[in-house]
């Protein structure tokens, strides 16, 4: 007779793998050809995984439709199987596996509309924190400014993409017929942030992303305004060009402490 | 919070009347309109996240409702040692949202460090009871509380269960000193899979024991049912209800509806339905414990 410990690891390689061992531990078992209830439990196992992953990669789903969509869910259960409590994070390696395995490797698009999704999905339940505003930048006095440190919500995460992931993801999230997938003609960062219970997403010009970068690092305010005269800013320009790009940060949200 | 005995009968048997799961379809619903519902249960795990909406929504709504907590992923019928990261965020939980009482389910759902996501079925064996039993108490000891566990849908049999599926509950149950939650709809979808009475497993359970009750719809596929939580509460699973209320007496009582999602206020009806029935049963019905079904 199995111990418990045996029959449990025989019933997970069935689910996992099709391995039959389990079918003599079961009533009627030996007749799991014609037997329609182990098949319930693998059914429900791939199913309820796919399920997770659908609503985590909606956009993906929506580019490789659901014959494809279907297949990868899994072959991503078997590579990467769920090792959390919660399905929360079984997602969490999509990116990396689509960059990894064939033939999904070679649409390097899929990887980077995967890696965009799960910011998202991480932006959406990240950790609150109060948010600075541009009420309270305003209410600084002037010798605080050099020494100022932008504490950046912890939703923000940011990141690039080199396809037009970024219409991509909004007709697919609008139900719209989806653009071509097309190669950039310069890469492209983006920022993810969640705003009054809002995921948001927008694209980030070069400069935008190497201060964000460098805020996010603990740069002080008159660090930022090097950065940008190293970009090549003229000096006259630089305090009003980063002035005016925290503004927006504080405006949108993507701020949570001045300090 | 103390040990596990020495409370009174009154405070387990805490009456909330009936409930229905908590389910992000109708957060912003539940917060404009708050609905007539006496309580809400969350599945635990859907609310083990650092912010955003989910914890936005739960604060606000306990705000308003009792609840009560659900896990699905405590394994406690498992091998793997107990994970106690999972059972601090548990805690962790249970110090926010300050629940009624906690469920989880007399199953497995993890081996090997892999997560299925699914309840799966224990042997019904002297040795699963004293393994799940022992795991109940390390559970209870570090919540500072007693659990409840729930009776999962089934549809394979173990060759080496030993007594019924109604005798091993109960004998879990009184060997960790838990409570029960029983799943009506469970007890009737198991009935059909493994042809037992679903009446004599009602008659099996120790009155005292049961806190909470379950009912939802399921899939009928004839030879078999599956439980999908899909549909509404089928009228045989109401008549397993009527004869549990008569059973137990009063006992807190909700609906699981996790897919195809109707209008509220179908969910309502369902529930008002519930309350009929407790209505009526309870009213013609002999004291809690005086059964008429023996």
């Amino acid at each position: 007779m199995n111990t418990l410990g045996q029959l449990q690891a025989e019933f997970k390689n069935h689910l996992m793998r099709r391995d039959s061992r389990i079918t003599d531990a079961i009533v009627g078992g030996n007749d799991v050809g014609r037997h329609p209830r182990l098949a319930i439990y693998r059914h429900a196992y791939y199913a309820r995984l796919e399920e997770a992953l659908a609503q985590d990669y909606s956009a993906v789903h929506s580019l490789l439709g659901d014959e494809a969509f279907s297949e990868l869910c899994q072959r991503y259960a078997d590579t990467c199987p769920s090792t959390s409590a919660s399905l929360r994070w079984f997602g969490s390696q999509m990116s990396e596996f689509l960059r990894a395995h064939a033939p999904y490797a070679q649409h390097p698009a899929l990887a980077e509309l995967a890696r965009l999704e799960w910011l998202l999905v991480s932006a959406f339940d990240a950790a609150d924190a109060a948010i600075a505003t541009v009420a309270d930048a305003a209410g600084l006095a002037s010798e605080h400014w050099p020494q100022l440190r932008i504490a950046l919500h912890p939703s923000v995460h940011w990141d690039r993409c080199r396809w037009n992931i970024l219409p991509l993801w909004q007709a697919a999230s609008a139900g719209e017929e989806l653009p071509e997938l097309q190669p950039l003609a310069v890469e492209q960062h983006y920022v993810v942030w969640r705003q009054d219970l809002v995921t948001r997403f927008r694209s980030l010009d070069s400069d935008e992303h190497a201060l964000l970068v460098a805020a996010a690092a603990g740069e002080t305010f008159a660090g930022l305004c090097e950065h940008l005269a190293a970009l090549g800013l003229p000096a006259p320009q630089v305090p009003a060009r980063a002035a005016a790009l925290l503004k927006t940060w504080l405006s949108q949200g993507l701020v949570a402490q001045l300090r | 919070m103390g040990g596990r005995t020495g409370k009174d009968t009154a405070e387990q048997r805490a009456y909330l009347g009936y409930g229905l799961g908590l389910r992000r379809d109708y957060f912003d619903l539940i917060l404009q309109q708050r609905p007539a519902v006496d309580w809400f249960e969350i599945i635990s795990e859907n609310y083990m996240v650092q912010g955003g909406k989910p914890l936005y929504y739960l604060d606000a709504i306990r705000e308003h409702y009792p609840m009560v907590m659900h896990g699905v992923s405590l394994s406690v019928g498992g091998t793997d040692p107990l994970n106690f990261t999972y059972l601090q965020q548990l805690r962790e939980l249970i110090a926010r949202v300050r629940p009624q009482w906690v469920s989880d389910h007399l199953c497995w759902t993890a081996h090997g460090g892999h997560n299925l996501h699914d309840l799966l079925p224990l042997p019904y064996t002297e040795e699963s009871v004293r393994h799940v039993a022992q795991r109940v108490r390390t559970v209870q000891d570090f919540l500072g509380q007693r659990i409840l566990l729930e009776n999962v849908s089934s549809y394979v049999s173990y060759r080496q269960s030993q007594m019924s599926e109604w005798e091993f509950y109960r004998a879990v149950v009184e060997e960790a000193d838990c409570l029960m939650l029983l799943d009506i709809n469970n007890i009737y979808v198991s009935s059909r899979n493994h042809e037992f009475d679903p009446l004599a497993y009602v008659n099996g359970i120790p009155v005292q024991r049961v806190q909470q009750m379950h009912l939802a719809g399921h899939s009928d596929y004839g030879d078999y049912v599956i439980d999908t939580h899909d549909h509404p509460v089928v009228d045989p699973v109401w008549q397993l209800y009527a004869a549990a209320l008569a059973r137990f007496g009063p006992i807190s009582t909700m609906i699981e509806r996790d897919d195809r999602m109707p209008p509220f206020a179908e969910l309502l009806a369902e529930l008002q339905q519930a309350r009929e029935i407790g209505a009526r049963v309870l009213t013609d019905a002999a004291p809690a414990g005086m059964a008429k079904l023996a």
